[in-house]
């Protein structure tokens, strides 16, 4: 079971069954998020909204009800603010007439017992708001909460976001938080009556007393100063202002600098008020700004101390003058404030935070009650035709819908089949059958942090573009073609397709255990262990880099971060420092590094050219290159120590030998001198004569003998000095020959020699070399057959030079040329001849000692003698 | 009558050396060590003196130094010790000759004769110095009447060995190649001619030298050439 699970599972058949599954399934999803896209687009948003039994497709009617509410609520202020009898007001009730018509309203307000009074309702008094209640009047339209929050939705930035079903009603609330009714009457009615005191009292009030409302009129004020275009005498608001304000206001000085930032392009971060003056300095610019009377902004560019002190003058006067307003300043404030309610109605571009609280100056909420009331029949004739209308593109739009729910599940169904299928496709991808070893493909050998980047960034990218899709959609569905649509959507699937491959691919490493190894990281880590962890005081000065650095960095980063803020942050400064610090005692640290490290190459240089007994100087610290130039000098001690007792040696065999070779040259000497006396005697018999000769050949034999084996003891000893030269090998052999030619005569041998001088230079001791000559031009002499031709032959075998001679033997050479370079060894065999046997064995060890080589070869009677010796570098002497 | 003074440790062998000079008609006197040689030298007239080096209480080489102090009697060192640096110790304290042991009796008492011979006649061969002669150590070359004299001993040398050695003693301490000395000599460029030269050489150490194996006038350099050492 088991077995034959695996071996379906890792068949190759489940593989591609499973990844054309993958392909597929996608394929089908975006297939059918394009039909959901079609079918979403089939759908008429016209007659979508909410619910049947609202109004909202009678746009005809719901716009009458928000113009009639505008009035009224204009009516209303205007009504209040001006004398019941003034133009304004009457323009304002008429207007309130045209709007309200079809309607009807009611404005009640509590009494002091907290039940509402009627304080105003249709002025088609025919109308008796009493007999409407609100709720009758709303009937089928003011359907609770549902009503206020979606009225507000097509009425922009609207008036009221509560509305309290039990009270009926709606008001300002959070965003135009104090935009309420209190004391409108007395306050606005105070302000526009005629009566100078009352204004007084209420521009104090306003201005003094009441804080919340002070900065806001304050504002208002300045905001009319400033910006409304439409304040024919800006001198009188400025009036208003000196007397109200103080110079030193937060508000007039931030809107000063506002005003400068606009009109001069400074940048209002360098701009500084001056409250002796009155001026504003600009770093930027050097400029000093300032109001002139006809309330446009000019500057000096210099500012004399004359000025200054005039300036100061001006500024001290006015803090100190407390004049009362003028009537005409008092009516203009008053103005200004009636405006300032109007700012919202009027659709001015202002800011909400000059209007409400402006709206606060008018009261609080409870106190007034707005009712719009509309008749049932007039609803009913609107109504139902929009109704019909409506009724008619909803069902259609039923249909589209459930079909689009139809596809969405699909939808669903099949992202849970494709979700298995990936799962699958996890489990067996990486597996083959019949091996439990992991097959990677091509894009394994990718790095993983790239494949997870990529997956992140697909999903990214991928979300994305469909939510850049959507919101585009929502904003002009038009934009989007179909084909459009389809090339986004099959982006979108080759994007999933290749992130799932990834996806396996990862899994097929974490499979395979090379996850880690195949990653960028990895990669570092397992260069960096080779490299990092290796000695000891590498490591310690590695970390110790690591900390430092980090650290450092890490401040550094912090620092930058809050000189952002701050554009001189001392946090960088003290990096700097730090960095400074840091620079120098590395410099000093690799100064005292670099100077011991100088001293023990110098010391190693020095005993390396054979100056032994150098120290290198060393002090007591622990530092590694102390401690590495000690050791040094202790190695130096026991190299010297080495060449001590190697000199000591050598000189004790020199003197053994040269002691032994004394030994035995006395009595010797003493041999050959009386053999030499008998002999010079007339002895009788003449036997006795026939033994003196053997004596006097046997010393003399002796005698050479003697010598040869100290020679040979001191060529092999090493005790043999050795002097190198560039010397001619041909002169060398002529020389050679010369000094046998005697002998070689005698022998009757003729001997070629090939060797020009001046072709073959060689580094070798011209004594020894001699020396290797005469053994064996003299085994020439002695062996090579009577009446033959000797050859001497040089060859250049790169860094040697090869001597040959080749000779012809008199006798047959019945023994190896191994046995022959052996000391005491003789090709004749018989040792009645002069000779000692040692010849070619001193050979040997002299051009041993030479750096070169000897050897011989025998090929039947032909002796080749061989002798290779370094080549001298430079051909020229 | 010369008298010499052999001063040897090894009695067997100051007999013999006794026995030969006596043969050939010299005084001999005989010191064991360098002590009694001093002694000796200080009590009697000498002319030459055989010096051992391994001695006993004070050794050749000391003893040497000692007597080159105060005397120019020539001093030939006979010694076992071979060695280069040995010879030239010996003779850079003062001796004359160097001969190794064991010697060969014939060239010891050829050494002799030319010791006793310079030392004797030196003043008569002062007296024949011209413009035209060629002196290095004992060897004298008359370039006028081409004679060779070693140690007041006329040599006689063919017209080709008096031109080399003349050519190397004129320039004597310098080394000369073989085709250096051919063309000087011959006056031809040589070629293929170097056996001539060292044959010569070879012929006119025999003639002039004591022993040819250890020359002390014509000298090789090996690989390089010949020269007459500049005594």
């Amino acid at each position: 079971m088991d077995t034959k699970w695996k071996k379906f599972s890792r068949s190759l058949a489940v593989r591609v069954i499973l990844n054309g599954l993958m392909i597929g399934c996608i394929l089908i999803e975006m297939m059918l998020c394009l039909k959901i896209y079609d079918t979403e687009k089939k759908i008429d948003k016209t007659y979508t909204y909410k619910h049947a039994d609202d109004f909202y497709g009678n746009t005809a009617l719901q716009t009458d009800i928000i113009d009639a509410w505008e009035e009224l609520f204009e009516f209303v202020i205007a009504s209040n603010c001006q004398a019941k009898d003034s133009a304004n007001a009457k323009e304002q009730e008429r207007k309130l007439e045209n709007a309200i018509g079809k309607f009807q309203y009611q404005l009640t307000m509590k009494d002091g017992n907290g039940k509402d009074k009627t304080i105003s309702n249709c002025v088609n008094t025919s109308h008796d708001l009493n007999t409407f209640p609100i709720y009758n009047l709303y009937k089928g339209y003011l359907n609770g909460d549902t009503y206020i929050k979606d009225w507000t939705n097509y009425y922009v930035d609207s008036y009221t976001e509560k509305y309290e079903k039990d009270k009926g009603y709606a008001y300002m609330d959070e965003d135009f938080t104090n935009f309420t009714w209190l004391d409108i009457n007395s306050i606005i009615n105070g302000l526009c009556q005629e009566n100078q005191a009352y204004s007084q009292y209420v521009a104090e009030n306003i201005v003094e007393n009441i804080q919340v409302y002070k900065d806001t009129i304050k504002e208002c004020l300045y905001y009319f100063y400033y910006d409304d275009s439409n304040s024919n005498d800006k001198t009188i608001t400025n009036n208003i202002l000196k007397k109200l304000y103080s110079s030193m206001d937060k508000s007039f000085i931030s809107t000063f600098k506002n005003r400068i930032a606009d009109e001069y392009l400074e940048d209002k971060e360098y701009l500084t008020y001056d409250k002796t003056t009155g001026l504003v300095y600009s770093d930027d610019t050097e400029c000093y700004y300032y109001m002139s009377q006809d309330n446009s902004i000019k500057c000096y560019d210099e500012l004399t101390p004359k000025t200054r002190s005039r300036l100061e003058k001006e500024m001290d006067e006015q803090d100190k003058k407390q004049e009362p307003l003028t009537k005409e300043e008092k009516n203009t404030l008053i103005e200004t404030i009636s405006k300032a309610i109007y700012i919202g109605d009027n659709g001015l571009d202002s800011d909400a935070q000059i209007l409400i609280p402006i709206a606060a100056v008018l009261g609080t909420p409870e106190e007034y009650t707005m009712y719009i009331g509309v008749d049932d029949a007039l609803y009913q004739a609107t109504q139902a035709v929009y109704m019909d209308q409506y009724s008619v593109t909803k069902e259609k739009a039923d249909i589209i819908e459930k079909q689009e729910r139809t596809y969405i599940f699909t939808l669903l169904g099949v992202l849970v089949f494709l979700g298995l299928v990936v799962l699958a496709l996890l489990y067996v991808c990486g597996r083959k059958e019949g091996t439990e070893e992991i097959q990677y493909l091509a894009i394994d050998a990718w790095y993983t942090e790239i494949q997870v980047i990529f997956i992140i960034l697909g999903i990214i990218a991928g979300i994305a573009c469909m939510a850049m899709v959507a919101d585009a959609f929502s904003y002009n569905p038009l934009l989007f073609s179909k084909e459009n649509v389809l090339i986004v959507l099959m982006a979108l699937a080759l994007t999933a397709i290749i992130l799932i491959e990834f996806l396996c691919s990862i899994v097929r490493k974490i499979k395979g255990g090379i996850l880690f190894r195949q990653s960028i990281l990895g990669r570092m880590l397992s260069v960096g262990q080779e490299k990092l962890y290796y000695g000891k005081t590498s490591k310690r000065i590695m970390f110790f880099y690591l900390v430092v650095g980090g650290a450092w960095l890490f401040f550094e980063y912090v620092g930058m971060c809050l000189s952002v803020y701050d554009s001189e942050h001392w946090l960088l400064i003290f990096m700097q420092l730090i960095l400074v610090f840091l620079l120098a005692s590395t410099a000093i640290f690799l100064h005292r590094y670099l100077h011991q490290w100088d001293q023990i190459r110098n010391g190693v240089k020095r005993i390396k050219a054979g100056e032994i007994n150098y120290q290198i100087p060393t002090n007591d610290s622990k530092k590694l290159l102390n401690l590495f130039a000690k050791d040094i000098n202790s190695l130096s001690e026991g190299l010297e120590n080495a060449v001590d007792e190697m000199l000591k040696s050598e000189k004790l065999k020199t003197e053994l030998i040269s002691n032994v070779s004394h030994d035995i040259k006395t009595p010797l000497t003493s041999i050959i001198t009386y053999v030499d006396l008998i002999k010079k005697e007339d002895v009788q018999p003449d036997k006795v004569k026939e033994y003196v000769e053997v004596l006097d050949q046997k010393s003399q034999r002796l005698k050479t003998l003697t010598d040869d084996l100290f020679e040979a003891a001191k060529a092999t000893s090493g005790v043999m000095k050795m002097e190198a030269t560039q010397i001619d090998l041909g002169s060398l052999v002529n020389q050679a020959i010369g000094e046998f030619s005697e002998k070689l005569e005698k022998s009757d041998l003729n001997v070629r020699n090939n060797i020009e001088s001046d072709s073959f230079y060689v580094m070798a001791d011209g004594k020894l070399t001699w020396r290797i000559m005469e053994n064996l031009l003299g085994n020439v002499s002695k062996y090579a057959l009577t009446g033959s031709r000797v050859y001497i032959d040089a060859t250049d075998t790169g860094n040697m030079i090869s001597l040959t001679i080749k000779n012809i033997s008199n006798t047959e050479l019945n023994i190896s040329s191994e046995e022959l370079m052996e000391r005491f060894t003789r090709g004749d065999q018989s040792r009645n001849t002069e000779g000692s046997g040692l010849g070619l064995n001193i050979a040997q060890s002299l051009a041993a000692l030479q750096g070169g080589e000897f050897h011989v070869e025998i090929d039947g009677d032909l002796f080749k003698a061989m002798l290779e010796l370094p080549k001298a570098k430079t051909d020229i002497i | 009558m010369y008298r010499i003074l052999v001063c040897e440790d090894e009695k067997s062998i100051a007999d013999a050396l006794e026995i030969y000079l006596t043969n050939e008609g010299y005084e001999v006197l005989r010191a064991e060590n360098g002590i009694e040689a001093l002694e000796t030298i200080k009590k009697e007239e000498l002319h030459l003196i055989l010096m051992d080096i391994m001695m006993p209480k004070m050794d050749g080489i000391k003893a040497t130094m000692r007597i080159r102090e105060e005397k120019n009697i020539p001093i030939i060192i006979l010694s076992a010790k071979g060695e280069d640096y040995d010879k030239v110790l010996g003779l850079n304290v003062g001796a004359d000759d160097y001969v190794t042991k064991p010697f060969n009796p014939l060239e010891l008492l050829a050494r002799v004769k030319s010791q006793l011979r310079r030392y004797t006649n030196l003043g008569g061969i002062a007296e024949k110095t011209t413009d035209n002669m060629v002196r290095t150590g004992g060897l004298e070359i008359d370039l006028s009447t081409h004679e060779v004299f070693v140690d007041g001993e006329q040599k006689k040398l063919t017209p080709v060995e008096f031109g080399i050695l003349s050519f190397l003693a004129q320039n004597a301490g310098r080394v000369y190649s073989i085709h250096q000395i051919y063309e000087a000599v011959w006056n031809e460029p040589s070629v293929n001619t170097e056996n001539t030269v060292s044959v010569h050489i070879r012929r006119i150490r025999e003639k002039i030298e004591i022993n040819a194996k250890e020359p002390k006038y014509v000298k090789v350099v090996w690989g390089v050439g010949y020269k007459v050492e500049k005594i």
